[in-house]
């Protein structure tokens, strides 16, 4: 790494943000060099108080969760509502303004973005939002289950003889969380030439931008795509029984199933009823029995290790403690040790999304307090002085 | 009728951007779409023998499920990836193509690629490379794995790769075996984290001048959206596991059947009050005022059965209840949300004015972020590439009658119509709806055009 300066250096951001996606967005913001500052009401974000905690060298209880999405911020603790000058000054000296993820908040703070626009008309505006903050449904509540329903994802996820199915934990949301980080630097980018922007982004439009083929399968040919008949062929990626867990596996015009027969040994796979996808659905468990049996004793690990070193297309299912395990992603460098100890021992968090080669991700700060930093950022007498 | 979208020439954020494009299939090709979104200007090179997958192939859905004889031309998806580029068919394989390759990425400030990571090392274009006759260059390479580590040359695929990122072991119904959810994910999470990272380098470069290699690796992606299984896994606490619906910061979450063929409210109860709000509302179906969570979910479930999705949604969002109908296609063109929003951008694909999906924000300033334009033809803009490098004309007709650059794929089968109805009675379709023309024409917008 040459001593050339973190990307958003210079670049200052306040984040008046709660949740998940907004921290999130502020947090890759800096993670890549900007000043973050989190702006909390004096109860601070609910985040704070979602378990499991870790226990800092001092002994104290923190939030798991919070610390992994606001590490790398400052803290300054105001009340938008009656502390406005503070707000006001601070936001003068901002190049970024993140707003969310709970949208009942502005109405409660007193803030109009449009306002706030003219006020600070160099400053990119951005909120993160369930619905986003115009249209019928701006005031919509949503949870992750809630967005891939509004987003479209749920009625073509799950088994067709069965309801639609969510993607797991709160994927969705996070996700937004990366819309919204390089929509900031996309902003940042124009304001150079085109001054301040405000941008409204809606989590359950960041579900639907996904679907990039389910929308023109409707929109082109008329075809509704939906929830997957309960038999599937079980060598188009779906995971497989194996060992003590389980595999993916992926036929396709260049590995053909005489491929895997070999691979696995057992040329019952090679027979003529399984070339084709539709075969192997309708027989999809003798199929998945062949897999089960050939692969009794061999870790899902090994399998994939074994199968992607001949050049198939192979997978398995990992769950949190493997990936931790993991000895390529150890390699890549992708985990930081994080502050404390988490049931007794150091733990650790994803750092590093992508490489670039003179640009590293730095871990600067533990997350703040509510207010620590008041005194660095806030000029003025705290909040009920005034 | 013109290739352009009514208002492509107001400037973007990136107006000024030379972005090459070598990518193909998802997430990269997306990746360059919105960067053209932003005002870039994006060229996509494409073999002249190999359609990319969502041109022809796999992934191709043409309009109207009539490809004709140039269906590359027409396909639904790439038209959604690969909006506002333009089009050089360039044999990379030939050193003339490499040449002009070359010419091009001297003048761009982006270079996007997908191959496997011997493919530009064999050429002997590495950003190491590239950067001796254009420092400014920054450079994505997408891959599964990345260009470090053991699994580095490993191939990867969306589906496979989903489950070894650790997405698909907390998706399934509860207490049952994992499963894939959606389309292919890891594309997305990797379209988001590139333009993130190419981003980062551009802002970097204002400072230092200089470009740098962006090694984008999908497989270490999975992690961060998973925090709270991390979390779980080193906190000593139970293992997370498949849920079904149910989210863990909710008292009761679910999809529940109502009136109509297919038709599904999604509802999260997310705490006590709400409980009560609910229990207010399917009052008639309760045997208890003050239901217990299995009782307000049969509460809600009888409730809903009499209800449309938007009906029951709108019922419970008004008493402050996360909900919402699960929206199909027709319902997202048709919602009065993404349509106040013009969450759809509108291009004109063969004679017809068709909606892709556009970008998750509303913006507002001095700039614009929009699809500028459709997709391009195959090798549309060869002409006006070259052209801009300069290339006077006979040099362009000898690359011609090389086959370096091409104007019509070689070699390859127009793509067949899609049969769906098989595609239907395999379930992998409900149905070929008749409706889509007149949803179409009701929420296509009409602008000053003709």
């Amino acid at each position: 790494m040459s001593t050339r300066k973190a990307p958003l250096d210079d670049v200052r951001v306040v984040e008046l943000g709660v949740g998940l996606a907004t921290p999130l967005a502020g947090r890759l913001l800096g993670d890549i060099g900007a000043e973050v500052i989190k702006v909390e009401t004096p109860e601070g974000d609910p985040t704070r108080s979602e378990a499991p905690y870790y226990r800092t060298d001092d002994g104290e209880e923190r939030g798991a969760l919070f610390e992994y999405l606001n590490y790398n911020k400052w803290g300054v603790s105001l009340d938008p509502g009656t502390d406005r000058g503070v707000l006001d000054d601070l936001l003068s000296t901002a190049d970024i303004l993140l707003i969310g993820d709970d949208i009942g908040q502005l109405a409660t703070w007193g803030i109009d973005v449009a306002s706030l626009h003219e006020a600070h008309p160099g400053l990119v505006i951005e909120t993160l939002t369930p619905f986003g903050i115009t249209g019928p449904k701006a005031h919509w509540k949503a949870t992750d289950l809630v967005l891939q329903a509004a987003g479209g994802l749920l009625s073509f996820s799950g088994n067709a003889e069965r309801s639609p199915l969510k993607r797991g934990l709160r994927q969705s949301t996070f996700q937004a969380g990366l819309t919204g980080a390089y929509v900031a630097e996309a902003a940042l980018l124009g304001a150079r030439q085109h001054r301040g922007t405000v941008i409204d982004i809606s989590m359950a439009e960041c579900v639907a931008s996904e679907l990039v083929m389910t929308i023109p399968e409707y929109t082109f040919l008329g075809a509704v795509s939906t929830r997957r008949p309960g038999v599937v062929d079980p060598l188009s990626g779906d995971p497989l029984p194996a060992g003590s867990g389980y595999v993916s596996a992926q036929v396709n015009s260049l590995t053909p199933i005489s491929v895997f027969a070999d691979f696995i040994g057992d040329q019952r796979l090679a027979e003529p009823q399984y070339e084709t996808s539709e075969g192997r659905a309708t027989r999809a468990a003798a199929v998945g029995e062949i897999f089960r049996s050939a692969l009794e004793n061999e870790q899902p690990r090994e399998f994939f290790e074994r199968a992607s070193a001949q050049g198939l297309l192979a997978g398995f299912v990992q769950t949190a403690d493997q990936l931790l395990e993991c000895p390529h992603l150890g390699a890549r460098e992708v985990f930081r040790v994080m502050p404390g100890t988490l049931d007794g021992r150091p733990w650790r968090m994803p750092a590093t999304l992508a490489s670039l080669s003179h640009t590293g991700t730095t871990v600067r700060r533990e997350a703040p307090q509510v207010g620590e930093h008041n005194e660095e950022f806030v000029s003025r007498p705290k909040a009920g002085v005034l | 009728m013109s290739r352009e979208a009514v208002g492509s020439d107001a400037p973007g954020p990136l107006e000024g951007l030379r972005v090459v494009d070598l990518s193909a299939v998802f997430a990269a090709p997306y990746m360059c779409g919105i960067l053209s979104d932003f005002g870039a200007e994006v060229i996509k090179i494409e073999p002249p023998s190999k359609l990319d997958q969502t041109r022809g192939g796999g992934f191709g859905r043409y309009l109207r499920n009539e490809p004709g004889d140039d269906g590359w031309n027409w396909s639904g998806t790439f038209h959604s990836l690969n909006r506002g580029k333009r089009s050089l068919v360039l044999d990379l394989k030939q050193e003339a193509g490499r040449s002009v390759l070359r010419r091009l990425v001297d003048m761009a400030d982006i270079l996007v690629e997908n191959f496997t990571p011997r493919v530009m090392r064999g050429w002997g274009m590495t950003h190491a490379d590239l950067v001796t006759s254009n420092p400014g260059l920054i450079m994505l390479s997408n891959t599964g794995y990345g260009a470090s580590g053991p699994w580095s040359g490993f191939k990867a695929q969306g589906t496979s790769l989903e489950s070894t990122m650790g997405l698909t072991a907390y998706s399934g119904y509860p207490g049952e075996k994992p499963r894939k959810v959606g389309q292919s994910y890891p594309d997305f999470l990797a379209a988001w984290t590139g333009l993130y990272a190419i981003l980062a380098a551009l802002e970097e470069r204002h400072d230092s001048g200089e470009g740098q290699w962006i090694d984008l690796a999908m497989y270490q992606l999975g992690p961060a959206v998973i925090p709270e299984a991390l979390i779980a896994a080193q906190a000593g606490a139970e293992q997370l596991t498949c849920e079904g619906n149910a989210e863990a910061d909710t008292l009761l979450s679910d999809v529940y059947a109502c009136r109509g063929d297919d038709a599904w409210v999604a509802v999260a109860v997310e705490d006590d009050a709400a409980r009560l709000r609910v229990a207010g509302i399917v009052r008639g179906h309760l045997s208890d005022d003050d239901p217990g969570l299995a009782e307000l979910g049969r509460g809600l479930a009888a409730w809903a059965m009499t209800r449309t999705p938007d009906e029951a949604a709108e019922t419970l969002q008004s008493h402050g209840v996360a909900a919402s109908a699960v929206a199909a296609v027709r319902d997202l063109l048709l919602d009065g949300q993404f349509r106040h929003r013009e969450f759809f951008d509108w291009v004109d694909v063969r004679g017809e004015t068709l909606p892709l999906p556009g970008t998750p924000f509303v913006w507002t300033g001095s700039s614009t972020v929009m699809s500028r334009a459709r997709a391009p033809l195959f090798g549309e803009d060869n002409e006006t590439v070259l052209s801009s490098l300069g290339m006077p004309a006979a040099e362009i007709e000898t690359l011609r009658r090389d086959a370096v650059v091409v104007d019509a794929p070689l070699g390859v089968q127009p793509p067949r119509p899609l049969d769906l109805d098989a595609l239907v009675q395999a379930g992998v379709y409900r149905e070929i709806a008749a409706d889509v023309t007149d949803v179409l024409d009701k929420v296509r917008p009409h602008g000053d055009e003709e």
